[in-house]
């Protein structure tokens, strides 16, 4: 009896990938071409801290998209659970490690900014906090899907922890402020400064949608490698029954 | 709800017969509570001020070393098997299980409370609030291992990986739980913080058996 | 009580790796099925996936002529008695069969633990109050054995119950298969030992599913 793997049209999904793939690469370096173009040459030094200031044009759309990553594979674990489609499954697998880095890199980002600016490498400011607890939840679930030597087991496994995560992130994020400013009173630490003048919004936006082509085009890429090991898989198990 | 309580029972009875293992989560508790002295100096306004939070990061890394017991030894002597295999509702015997891991720890703590104040010098007008934010916050801890204990109940032990899950979990309770008690010693409102203690301790008590439950029955290796 | 036991291409999987796959047999009320096979050939996978302790990959489980869809309702059918013997060392004997009992909930079908012999049938009469970390491997399994007779129901599912079990002891659970076998149970056995039971199929699981 042929073995057939159990998802939900693959063979659509890769034909999908494929064409998308080119679109949102090229896309990917346009916008990243015209969003360094903003951020280094075309927009204004901060009046407090001066050229450095423009490292928040790589940490601040690092952090959005770090959150919106952890989000979407939430989303994606319930759907999963739910109407069990394995695709969804295979997302998370993909989109973990990219969320992790770009969390991981909003955190280095930040502490090289924080050094020139309050003579620190790490400050505990409220937004830097939830970041690192984000970058733990991703760390979580990535050594969490690995323990399990079954995929459908680990991938449930995961689903739950995404879930239970993805309710406890608003949490973290208010018990995280109100712990900053109980023990901060004086200084405000925001690592944007008060506000965002105009002339640095362009260039932010522009570089978080270069970071979502981006985000993207990895993220279809590593769905395809997850895909094409799962098969290489089914039939290793196969051909091992059939010795 | 008779079986219910029939199985409480036993739960307690075994945790009561197995107090050896839970004598070594007090001395761990002592042996931090001890050694900070040590680490930090004997400065009295120091230790006073770190008095609770230092409390309750021991009774977290206690709660975390007692994780084992929830479902590990079940796990591994086959008695999970027998639960999985009952007609009666699983989420109701996990509840029994969560409810006697609730009270040891509550009693161990109520005991440990009062030596732990005393050798810190913690203001007494604090101990009240402290043991509040315990008798709320230690709960919202065991519910919330039980539901990592449970999703890693058939891998290899490794506390390394059950402390990873529970960190971004545990560290919103310890925020409120010692805003509470530095409230109390401010002088300043303390029923908000226990408030949101018991809003998610009243969230997750009905919630956790049946994540539990739902998980022991798809998560199994 | 009765029923027919149908397996039909069964297949599992643990971890990475396909332990069985295209299994079928059927088996009758009365019926007995000894499945052999060497360690790691998936015997003890087979009985979970019977007991609706495991999904099945592949394949589909038959009773009474009717599918099972609903795994709650097979466990409800199923006596269970595993590798492990599901003992506590803190709790006594007598307490661990209450504790099993409290486990199945209040009244499992035709059972009193103080019903006459019920210890001694066991040979376990004089351990009753004893601690369980106090009893030997082969008591601890015929303590295990209790478990068969606690609740009523019609398909026993045996892991290698002989082991280190002593002459006398296997008569025992010889005699409650056969006792359980005329009442119109069945019973599912895996073993890798050479057990004489009558009138009993044959099932082998070493790379040769049939």
């Amino acid at each position: 009896m042929p073995f057939t793997p159990r998802f939900a049209n693959p063979g659509k999904f890769l034909r999908l990938a494929d064409r998308v793939m080119p679109w949102l690469g090229a896309a990917a370096l346009a916008s990243f071409a015209v969003g360094i173009y903003f951020a280094l040459y075309a927009s204004p030094p901060d009046y407090q801290q001066g050229e450095t200031v423009r490292i928040m044009y790589v940490h601040v759309p690092a952090a959005w998209l770090g959150l919106m990553i952890y989000v979407t594979m939430a989303l994606a674990a319930g759907i999963g659970l739910i109407a069990r489609h394995a695709l969804a499954d295979i997302f998370c697998a993909a989109a973990a490690p990219v969320g992790a880095v770009l969390t991981a890199l909003c955190l280095v980002t930040g502490s090289i900014w924080g050094e020139p600016t309050w003579g620190a490498w790490w400050v505990w400011d409220a937004r830097l906090t939830s970041v690192l607890i984000l970058f733990l939840l991703y760390c979580g679930y990535i050594v969490l899907r690995r323990a399990f030597d079954d995929h459908e087991k680990g991938g449930k496994a995961g689903a739950v922890f995404l879930l239970l995560g993805v309710v406890n992130i608003p949490i973290i994020h208010f018990s995280v402020q109100w712990w900053n400013t109980l023990h901060q009173p004086a200084s405000v630490f925001r690592m944007q400064g008060p506000s965002i003048a105009p002339g640095m919004l362009r260039p932010l936006l522009v570089m978080a949608l270069a970071y979502i082509f981006y985000v993207g085009f990895v993220i279809l890429l590593r769905m395809k490698m997850e895909l094409l090991a799962r098969r290489i898989e089914a039939v290793e198990m196969v051909r091992e029954e059939e010795v | 709800m008779s079986d219910f309580l029939r199985l409480l029972r036993f739960d307690l009875r075994l945790h009561a017969r197995q107090l050896t293992e839970w004598a070594a989560l007090v001395l761990f508790f002592i042996i931090v509570v001890l050694l900070l002295p040590f680490a930090i100096g004997p400065e009295p306004d120091l230790l006073r001020r770190l008095a609770s939070g230092l409390i309750w990061l021991a009774a977290l890394l206690m709660s975390l070393l007692a994780l084992e017991k929830l479902f590990v030894t079940d796990a591994r002597d086959g008695t999970l098997d027998l639960m999985l295999l009952s007609p009666l509702p699983l989420p109701l015997i996990v509840f029994g299980k969560l409810l006697a891991q609730i009270f040891l720890m509550l009693l161990v703590l109520a005991l440990m409370i009062g030596p732990a104040a005393l050798l810190l010098g913690m203001n007494f007008s604090v101990l009240p609030v402290l043991l509040a934010s315990l008798a709320f916050g230690v709960p919202v801890l065991v519910l919330l291992g039980g539901i990592a204990a449970a999703v890693t109940v058939g891998l290899q032990r490794n506390p390394a990986l059950l402390t990873l899950l529970l960190i971004p979990f545990y560290i919103p309770v310890l925020v409120f739980a010692v805003a509470a008690c530095d409230a109390a010693l401010m002088g300043a409102q303390v029923t908000p913080h226990l408030l949101l203690l018991g809003a998610m301790l009243a969230l997750l008590l009905p919630v956790t058996p049946v994540v539990i439950a739902v998980v022991l029955r798809n998560v199994q290796e | 009580m009765g029923g027919v036991l149908e397996a039909k291409s069964l297949a599992c999987r643990r971890g990475k790796r396909l332990v069985f796959r295209d299994l079928g047999f059927a088996v009758d009320g009365g019926g007995l099925l000894l499945v052999r096979g060497r360690n790691g050939s998936g015997k003890s996978s087979l009985l979970r996936v019977l007991a609706g302790l495991l999904p099945a990959f592949e394949g589909e489980m038959f009773w009474g002529g009717a599918p099972v869809r609903d795994l709650a309702a097979q466990r409800a059918r199923v006596a269970y008695i595993g590798h492990c013997d599901a003992v506590k060392p803190e709790l006594t004997v007598a307490e661990t069969v209450a504790y099993w009992r409290a486990l199945r909930g209040s009244n499992p079908k035709g059972f009193d633990a103080r019903r006459e012999n019920f210890f001694e049938s066991f040979g376990l009469e004089e351990l009753r109050d004893r601690p369980v970390r106090m009893l030997s491997a082969g008591q601890k399994r015929r303590l295990a054995l209790t478990r068969l007779v606690v609740d009523d129901v019609p398909l026993w599912l045996l892991d290698e119950p002989a082991t280190a079990l002593d002459d006398k002891a296997q008569t025992l659970l010889a005699g409650l298969i056969a006792k359980h076998r005329t009442k119109g149970g069945i019973a599912i056995v895996a073993t890798h030992q050479k057990a004489d039971f009558k009138n009993a199929q044959h099932l082998a699981l070493d790379g040769d599913n049939a």
